[in-house]
């Protein structure tokens, strides 16, 4: 319990910058990035940054570029404020999509593992927003390496 | 032909002509009535330089306010941040020129607007509204060029640029006469307070209901947001608005006024459900600027008759829950106020139309009293015919 506790607020210390300044909007989102990146954490990914944050409307997209490390699988997560019910994901390089999480609610995963170094688009739409605009964030999370355990001596 | 017979024939259809001249649509009050407003119809139409350099000036004056009130909004964003990181509810309040206002009328202005939102039900908002109050109290500044600030309310409306922020302009101008913000130590007072909070305008629905949905934002940045120019829980009757101010029945200039609107509208106050549907579901020709002005153009008023209180009392008859699903309605118009209204736009906007205008008559229909004149002198004319004939009969 004391080592999950640990990850959240390491976690928080990286992804909340200044929460005291921050609006209600905000620190909605930071809470939800926490939870993510907690359920991550546990599953051997560590945080490899906040890839973008803002605010958009119902309909609305942005996107964001991000190089992902070769050989590690990245997963990438977006969440959204208490007002946003559909936040749409998607990953692509070179026009390519990679994957997408469409239609899934307000906490969208796309996963990646890139044989190199590669940069990708990261583009991230609002679905559903019940009062807009509805704050959103980003985060790009990079599995640990586990291969000490399983590679042959 | 003889030449008595002709004279019968066209001194007949003359006094027709001139009847129908006097009575038939668009004059259903008689010439006489209108004579005042005749001065002005007879001006010349301007020529095409002239509305091309009208227009040129529209957009110098639009883009000269823009870059004023982002400045303005430049100005405001900092304590805009710091209340909405403390979740202090109001608007925050800026007063730009000259430091002529003592403290206690900046106090009075503040301490009004905070209740007015608080009047209006608004808190910590995620649209948040700064007000730029400037006071005057002679004239406004003019000169020659067209870059003058509106003298109405206007709205710096939230865009791609700043999607938290929603900037009102609202000027209070005094034109030399005293007013309550030039006393040392002011009172509230119950116009300026009524003027404040009608001021927050469109910047109020921002602040309360967040950006709206795609199709009524685009509906409504089409027609420049001018049907929705004040905020809901409005107390002033329809004559005290700004479009409801010449649509008084009794007054002269009354259906002068009312054909200055556009005929759907004249329809409507009229009583035809078709024509208020398609009034207040047409999409203008605005440009997809952020700001709205408030300023009213006389000569060709918005449509439908009294749109400038449409939304708002349209908000205050459903309520904040369904005007709040409306607003963010992806759907598109027609079918959101359906939805939100519980029956046919245009039944809706009719019997709301009867609420500002009482309806109005269409059609060549003469006044009762004019029927009963013209009666009487066709009377007159027969017993004066018979009278002649039997005195010219011969035996």
């Amino acid at each position: 319990m004391s080592v999950r506790l640990l990850a959240l607020v390491i976690t928080c210390s990286s992804v909340c910058p200044t929460l005291a300044a921050q609006s209600r909007w905000d620190r909605q989102v930071d809470a939800r990035l926490t939870q993510a990146g907690a359920t991550l954490q546990g599953r051997a990914y560590r945080l490899a940054g906040l890839v973008g944050r803002g605010t958009l409307n119902t309909g609305e997209s942005a996107t964001f570029s991000i190089k992902l490390p070769a050989g590690a699988e990245s997963a990438l997560t977006g969440v959204c404020d208490d007002d946003c019910a559909d936040l749409d994901l998607s990953l692509s390089t070179n026009g390519y999509d990679i994957d997408a999480a469409r239609g899934g609610g307000n906490a969208p995963i796309v996963r990646v593992t890139p044989a190199a170094l590669t940069t990708y688009t990261v583009t991230v739409r609002m679905m559903s927003c019940r009062v807009n605009p509805c704050w959103f964030a980003v985060a790009a999370f990079v599995q640990a390496f586990t291969a000490p355990l399983h590679s042959p001596r | 032909m003889a030449r008595q017979l002709r004279w019968w024939i066209t001194a007949p259809l003359g006094a027709c002509l001139v009847i129908a001249i006097a009575y038939l649509p668009p004059r259903p009050m008689p010439l006489v009535g209108q004579r005042f407003f005749r001065v002005f119809q007879t001006f010349e139409p301007p020529t095409p330089y002239r509305l091309r350099v009208q227009e040129l000036a529209k957009r110098y004056r639009v883009t000269s306010f823009e870059l004023t009130m982002r400045e303005y909004g430049a100005a405001t964003r900092p304590e805009l941040e710091r209340r909405r990181a403390l979740e202090r509810p109001g608007p925050v309040v800026y007063f730009p020129g000259p430091d002529s206002l003592s403290d206690s009328a900046r106090g009075l202005v503040r301490a009004l607007l905070d209740r007015a939102w608080a009047q209006l039900g608004l808190g910590v908002s995620k649209i948040s509204v700064g007000v730029v109050v400037p006071v005057v109290f002679d004239r406004p500044p003019g000169g020659d060029s067209p870059a003058h600030m509106p003298a109405a309310p206007a709205f710096l409306l939230p865009d791609s640029s700043d999607r938290t922020t929603c900037l009102a302009y609202l000027p209070i101008i005094f034109w030399g006469r005293p007013g309550v913000l030039k006393q040392s130590r002011p009172a509230p007072n119950k116009d300026l307070a009524e003027m404040l909070r009608n001021g927050l305008g469109t910047c109020a629905y921002f602040a309360a209901f967040g950006a709206p949905g795609q199709e009524i934002a685009g509906w409504l940045t089409s027609r420049h947001y001018e049907l929705a120019e004040y905020p809901w829980k409005l107390r002033v009757p329809a004559e005290s608005t700004r479009g409801g101010a010449l649509l008084e029945q009794n007054k002269p200039w009354f259906w002068s006024f009312v054909y200055r609107y556009e005929p759907d509208a004249i329809a409507c106050m009229a009583s035809r459900p078709e024509a208020c549907g398609r009034s207040v579901l047409r999409k203008g020709t605005g440009e997809s600027v952020p700001v709205v002005s408030t300023e009213q153009n006389f000569w060709k008023p918005p449509s439908p008759a009294g749109a400038d209180r449409y939304i708002a009392d349209l908000a205050d008859e459903i309520g904040p829950e369904r005007f709040g699903r409306f607003w963010n309605s992806e759907l598109p118009v027609d079918t959101a106020l359906a939805t939100a209204m519980r029956m046919p736009v245009g039944e809706w906007t009719r019997r709301w139309q009867a609420t500002i205008v009482p309806p109005i008559r269409l059609g060549p229909v003469a006044r009762p009293s004019a029927v009963v004149l013209a009666t009487l002198l066709g009377v007159a004319a027969v017993v004066l015919v018979m009278l002649t004939a039997t005195r010219r009969q011969v035996r």
